[in-house]
């Protein structure tokens, strides 16, 4: 069971031998042989089933462990695809907007920040969440300063103050968990909670560790940092931060929330009530907001806080149905999202009102854009529209109507959002110089889309996935 | 940054100062497993030596001393050298980081060399990143002073 | 007022503090200090909790049988670490930003901000 540290081990090693081999083309060879090998260990993953592995070899609940069962695999999964997609979109010419000397720091930050993200979605120590949230989120806001432009340097303090504070907030509560029960694994905390004479001391614990991950994951109304993040960052960050960056926060809440404290406990504190609430907000609010954007990569971001939206809503239900609802949604919203942010990128401009003629100029990615834009609507035949009506589903037979109300709302405010991206594409414009886009990128368009509609028609396996990472967290 | 160059007590007192600065740092690092100590301090104290050599000589000497470029290869090879350890374990069969498999005879033995190992890995990257961190503010002119391509 | 729980009214007041001046203020050194405070807080609170009535330092000695919990003490070293880095990098970030707009104001960037950009 020792290959269990592999999907955060590999990115790790990668990042001080990338410094250190240097070079632009060398290092981007590097990042990839990295994270396909990372990417083949999750895969193998699969094949070995649930398990545990100690590190240093000292056993739980003394040492760090490290937990893959259902529930993080498909996690996993994700986060080493979106690192693959990322890396499509940062081939070593297009770098040159970057303002490092070094741009092997940049390969490195982004092997990083891969590696924190699959160290969150595999360790079973509570503390050890926050060490790997930090690695992440550090090496997240480097990667957004170097954005284009000198409003990514904003957007990155901002990432910073906020990501701290929810990366303290997780700090605190772990703290007050310790100081409540004196263990650190998750799965031992959860036993001791019962017995713990400090009741207020778990309460306030909990709550900040799921305040933590709620900023963290952009959870309306903590989202401020987002589309600042998403809109201002290097297109590989942008693509790897939307298509996973969020999710294995939302992850790492799930397992906090039913790993550590249970079903009683959440019931009997209302969480399902609060969650429901802030979920319908982040619909309404981030779909709003998307309308008003007049920048695509803007617009897209807040798509997002509204699809993290969604998700909260799956999960707000507590029930096996909505949670195996919200894992599809994470790993549907991942590919397609991911896939939308490959076809923004490598715009002269990604203004709105510049998009007009991008399906004379570019009709390969206007075609993907299209099919990419439907399927985060909901279309049938789409990706999109089986995790909707699966989370449709889940949450009627909750029985929460305000959820469904609000569900039926947003998703007509999409149709609007997607209406002002999609229409502009295919009208004809003066400019139809033709845009030239790396191949690389197109492979990413053209995989991101046929998955897309792949799963549309034929969602088994993926379902059967969420349903088992669902009854592993239950 | 302005070097005081002239006041000669300082520099005198500095000069008599860092060896034993750096001497102690390697104290705390050896001494880690035994005693209070280890390679987060040991690298605190060891880069204090240099920064207080800079601030007294001048950003100029000090980095010709131990020049930045070095420093970026110090600290990952301090990172690989703690993760080589466990990569190591993990190739042998044992866990990632059980320091048993560095000799399985005499676990004992083998804990006290794979900690020091590790301290080293951590003590060296400490030492150059934060004196990065360092010479990267200390060594920034005025933005005014500065064209686009210095930057970075 | 229980005397023995006076790290923990000070870590609250560190943690009010904190989080008030990351909220409150524009100038970006000022929120980096507040969010410095706000950690520092959480640092106070972890090392008080490894605290042992008329323990000592956890170093092993003959004649010493009762001694401080060290594991609280090794949390915050890592999180300490992670606190100088993000400290560090927050800096560099100011330092940045103050070479592009030529000002850290926050009203005096959004005003130069209003000028559309490319």
């Amino acid at each position: 069971m020792n290959s269990l540290v592999l999907p955060a081990l590999i990115p790790l090693l990668a990042a001080p031998l990338i410094v250190l081999v240097g070079g632009r083309k060398r290092a981007w060879i590097l990042a990839w042989i990295a994270l396909a090998a990372a990417f083949a260990s999750v895969l193998h993953l699969f094949s070995l089933g649930d398990g545990q592995n100690a590190l240093g070899g000292w056993d739980a609940p003394v040492g760090i462990t490290y937990v893959i069962d259902a529930a993080n695999r498909p996690i996993l999964l994700l986060i080493m695809l979106a690192g693959l997609l990322g890396l499509l979109c940062a081939p070593p010419d297009r770098l040159a907007w970057l303002e490092t000397p070094r741009p092997a720091i940049f390969y490195a930050l982004y092997c990083l920040c891969v590696s924190g993200l699959a160290g969150m979605a595999s360790t079973g120590d509570a503390f050890n969440v926050f060490v790997f949230l930090e690695i992440s989120s550090l090496a997240t806001y480097a990667l957004v300063a170097s954005g284009p432009g000198r409003k990514a340097l904003r957007a990155a303090f901002q990432y910073l103050v906020l990501g701290t504070l929810g990366g303290s907030f997780v700090l605190l509560g772990v703290g007050l968990l310790y100081m409540a029960t004196g263990s650190l694994n998750m799965a031992d905390i959860a036993r001791l909670i019962p017995a713990s004479p400090l009741h207020n001391a778990v309460l306030v614990g909990g709550a900040f560790v799921l305040l933590g991950f709620m900023l963290k994951s952009a959870l309306f109304p903590l989202h401020q940092w987002l589309p600042g993040a998403y809109s201002r960052s290097p297109n590989a960050v942008a693509v790897l931060l939307a298509a996973s960056g969020t999710k294995v926060s939302l992850y790492a809440l799930c397992r906090i929330m039913f790993g550590v404290f249970g079903l009683s406990w959440l019931l009997a504190h209302h969480v399902d009530k609060i969650l429901l609430i802030l979920a319908c907000a982040a619909m309404l609010f981030g779909s709003l907001g998307a309308i008003q954007q007049t920048r695509l990569k803007a617009l897209l971001a807040w798509s997002s806080i509204a699809q993290i939206g969604y998700i909260v809503l799956g999960i707000s239900t507590l029930s096996q149905a909505g949670l195996s609802a919200a894992w599809l949604f994470m790993l549907f919203h991942g590919l397609i999202k991911g896939g939308l942010f490959v076809c923004a990128s490598g715009l002269s401009s990604d203004r709105i009102k510049n998009l007009p003629g991008l399906g004379r100029r570019d009709p390969l990615r206007a075609t993907c854009m299209t099919l990419l834009a439907l399927a985060l609507l909901g279309v049938p035949l789409t990706a999109g529209f089986v995790s909707k009506w699966l989370l449709l589903q889940a949450v009627w037979d909750s029985g929460a109507l305000l959820g469904v109300v609000v569900f039926a709302l947003s998703s007509l405010l999409a149709v609007a959002y997607v209406a002002r991206i999609v229409l502009p594409l295919w009208q004809s414009s003066d400019n139809s110089q033709p845009l030239i886009t790396p191949w690389t990128m197109r492979l990413g368009m053209l995989l991101t889309t046929a998955a897309a509609l792949l799963f549309g028609v034929w969602p088994g396996p993926v379902i059967e996935l969420c349903r088992q990472a669902a009854e592993a967290l239950l | 940054m302005t070097p005081k160059r002239n006041n000669a007590v300082l520099r005198v007192v500095t000069k008599q100062i860092i060896p034993m600065i750096l001497l102690f740092a390697l104290y705390v690092q050896f001494h880690g497993e035994y005693g209070p100590g280890g390679g987060f301090q040991a690298g605190v104290i060891f880069a204090a030596g240099f920064v207080l050599y800079a601030l007294v000589f001048g950003l100029d000497l000090a980095s010709r001393a131990m020049p930045a470029r070095a420093l970026f290869r110090i600290a990952p090879l301090g990172v690989l050298l703690f993760a080589g350890v466990g990569v190591y374990s993990l190739l042998k069969g044992y866990a990632f980081l059980d320091y048993t498999a560095i000799d399985p005879h005499d676990p004992v033995h083998a804990q006290h060399l794979g900690i020091l190992i590790i301290e080293l890995g951590v003590g060296l990257t400490v030492f150059s990143v934060l004196l990065l961190i360092f010479y990267a503010f200390a060594g920034r002119r005025r933005a005014d002073s500065l064209t686009h391509k210095d930057m970075g | 007022m229980n005397l023995g729980l006076i790290n923990g009214y000070a870590a609250v007041a560190l943690l009010m503090t904190g989080l008030y001046i990351v909220l409150a203020y524009d100038n970006p050194i000022k929120r980096l200090i507040g969010l410095s405070i706000f950690q520092a807080a959480i640092f106070v609170l972890y090392i008080s909790m490894g605290r042992i009535a008329g323990g000592t330092a956890p170093i092993l000695a003959e004649g010493f049988e009762h001694y401080s919990h060290p594991l609280p003490h090794v949390l915050i070293l890592t999180a300490i670490v992670v606190g100088v880095a993000m400290l560090a990098l927050g800096l560099a970030l100011i330092v940045r930003i103050y070479e592009e707009y030529g000002s850290i104001d926050e009203q005096h960037i959004l005003e130069l901000e209003r000028e559309p950009d490319a």
